[in-house]
């Protein structure tokens, strides 16, 4: 059987990053990810992960690319280099907008929403009716009670389920989490580990996942990524592959 | 696309979220506004007012022959029909202009040597003070007059009263004097002239003439040699223009005719000198102040959305599009612009009415101190609404242009 297209493909992917007199570049020479495959980002903090993850929302412009596609599921393969070029931001946008969910490391909520309004966020800009999903999404996050409460009023690790309940919602091909549990303690934080590779794998979406204490090797069907750490003259080079 | 419906109830939770900031950004503007609004108002009502009373009082606007001539019929129906002519009557001799004595037999008091002014329809001092020309009404005939304000006190007559008229005359080496009953028809106000005397219709003031140079008067059954045939020739006229803008031009005509006349025309000048200095200080400050009203917008709204960058960067990551990044800021922007308007005017109108109250006393019927017409009002919601929308755009474009990531990860 065929293998079906890869949901992203990259080659010679390039971003550099200058912040407090150090240089840092990074670099993807070759990377593919199949459609319903998990995958997982391993590093320290600030070798880039966050850098990645980002480009990968398409919420961050890469310096250079040979190859940037991206094919969701039921859908022609998009040349993200040349929506890039074409600083077509509203085309990007949508792209993501029905393709992808991004949990951010910070949450990334709206203060002024509610928990359920925040979650349904996605699925009101695009004019889908979430039947019910956040109600069993809540419930397997352990989070119904605080549907209803502001993100000002809710701790951390709540938060937290409330992100990776907006980033499902709705129903994206692609599931990228930055850190999901850095903020959370580490008991709840393989807890709620488990239950988000559990939802993304019921939901069928390929995922991206950056942690930098969490370490799969045993866990089935999870992929890690290839990395390394050159030093090249002033520049710190982060590569990824895979 | 679900998009602008739903970034505009976003942008409207945000506001109503934020109650206490977004309270500070119409307080702002109302604080700005306000001035603004009290300060045109002044000018439209008393400044102008001002400068219209300048302007129409008939007294500036007044045009008087010097010396005497011949002017006959077809002379004034000329003049007359000039479209800078207000008001044109012929007058009689100086001399013969006036009444010898005026007695209120009621009370016994009376005038003596009273001036007579020919008067007719559209006479200017019957109207002084009045924007909706009800004032006395106009003497007709051989019996009625108007009597000047300090007249009237002075004979403590009041309209419908009646008064014992007298002229005297020296004719053939003998005194004789003419009595008759006249009505009073009605009061001048006070603005309008200080001196007493009394407005009669020309008839009245063409027929003592003609007793004084000894002739009959048959109609008052006054006796004397017969009146001559032909056309009437007067020695004066009383003319004002229809504004004191008309006055150098007219009587510039005039003089070119021979007619030698003297007008008010150095005050007149002084007047529009003192208007325009007026008007050019009320439009600087009006300027400035306008100037800094809009920055102080600008500058409230450039600064609401630099703080909101996070969560227009999260709006962008979820995809929402540019046109949704401008409207978020677009729709607070006018939400403010709104409310603040409406708090400026709620403090507007409760001060022009005081302003109007305190000052009513030197103020005429239908004038005010501080007055604002609708249209104005409604471009100064106008100018905000386009100033505070337009910033918020300009302001949101930018904050658009800007990747996710970037937004996000600034903090």
């Amino acid at each position: 059987m065929a293998p079906s297209p890869p949901v992203y493909l990259c080659q010679g992917l390039t971003k550099h990053r200058t912040g407090g007199g150090t240089a840092f570049e990074l670099l993807v020479p070759e990377l593919r990810i199949a459609p319903g495959e998990v995958v997982v980002l391993q590093g320290a903090s600030g070798s880039g992960k966050s850098t990645l993850l980002d480009l990968l929302a398409l919420a961050l412009r890469p310096d250079r690319a040979g190859t940037f596609s991206f094919r969701p599921e039921h859908r022609s393969a998009a040349d993200l280099w040349r929506l890039w070029q074409r600083n077509d931001l509203d085309g990007l946008g949508q792209l993501r907008g029905t393709h992808i969910g991004y949990v951010l490391q910070t949450g990334g909520l709206l203060s002024f929403l509610t928990a359920r309004e925040n979650i349904s966020l996605s699925c009101r800009l695009l004019g889908r009716d979430p039947g019910g999903l956040i109600e069993r999404l809540a419930e397997r996050l352990n989070i119904s009670a605080q549907l209803d409460k502001r993100p000002g009023q809710l701790s951390v690790g709540e938060r937290q389920r409330v992100a990776i309940a907006r980033a499902l919602a709705h129903r994206p091909g692609v599931v990228l989490a930055d850190e999901p549990t850095a903020s959370v303690d580490p008991l709840n934080a393989a807890r709620i580990l488990d239950l988000f590779l559990d939802l993304v794998r019921q939901s069928g979406a390929c995922a991206v996942i950056a942690s930098h204490d969490w370490r799969p090797e045993q866990v089935p069907g999870v992929r890690v990524l290839e990395h390394r750490i050159e030093r090249d003259g002033e520049l710190t080079r982060s590569l990824f592959w895979g | 696309m679900r998009a602008t419906p739903e970034i505009l109830r976003l942008a409207y939770r945000d506001f109503a979220h934020e109650r206490r900031i977004s309270l500070c950004f119409v307080l702002a503007l109302m604080a700005v506004l306000a001035p603004l609004l009290i300060l045109f108002g002044l000018k439209f009502g008393l400044v102008d007012t001002l400068a219209q009373r300048l302007v129409e009082s008939p007294g500036n606007r007044e045009i008087q022959p010097l010396g005497s001539r011949d002017y006959d019929q077809a002379w004034f129906d000329r003049i007359g029909a000039r479209p800078d002519v207000a008001f044109l009557i012929p007058n009689t001799r100086r001399i013969a202009a006036s009444l010898t004595r005026l007695l209120n037999t009621a009370n016994g008091r009376d005038l003596r040597v009273v001036s007579m002014i020919p008067t007719g329809t559209g006479d200017p001092l019957l109207a002084s003070g009045l924007t909706n020309g009800a004032g006395p009404a106009v003497p007709t005939g051989l019996t009625e007059l108007v009597l000047s304000a300090a007249a009237a006190r002075k004979l403590g007559a009041a309209p419908g009263d009646r008064l014992v008229a007298r002229v005297d005359r020296r004719r053939d080496e003998r005194d004789e004097h003419a009595v008759w009953e006249v009505a009073v028809t009605g009061v001048l106000p006070d603005a309008a002239m200080a001196e007493e005397a009394v407005l009669v219709p020309l008839p009245l003031l063409v027929a003592t003439e003609d007793y004084r140079d000894g002739l009959a008067v048959p109609a008052l059954g006054w006796e004397g040699a017969p009146v001559r045939g032909g056309p009437r020739e007067f020695a004066r006229f009383r003319l004002y223009a229809v504004s004191i803008y008309a006055v150098a031009g007219l009587a510039a005509d005039l003089a070119a005719e021979g007619v030698e006349v003297r007008t008010q025309v150095t005050e007149i000048a002084g007047m529009q000198a003192l208007d325009r200095n007026l008007s050019r200080v009320f439009w600087l400050i009006a300027m400035i102040g306008t100037l800094g009203f809009l920055a102080s917008l600008a500058a409230n709204l450039l600064a609401n959305v630099e703080r909101k960058r996070r969560e227009l960067a999260v709006v962008r990551l979820i995809g929402f599009p540019t046109r949704s990044l401008i409207l978020f800021p677009v729709a607070q922007a006018v939400l403010v612009a709104l409310l603040g308007a409406a708090a400026a005017l709620a403090v507007y109108l409760p001060v022009a009415m005081a302003l109007n109250i305190w000052f009513a006393d030197s103020l005429q019927h239908d004038e005010s101190i501080c007055r604002l017409l609708p249209t104005h009002l409604l471009i100064a919601l106008a100018a905000t609404l386009l100033g505070a929308a337009g910033s918020a755009a300009w302001a949101g474009w930018r904050a658009a242009r800007i990747e996710p990531a970037e937004g996000l990860r600034e903090v």
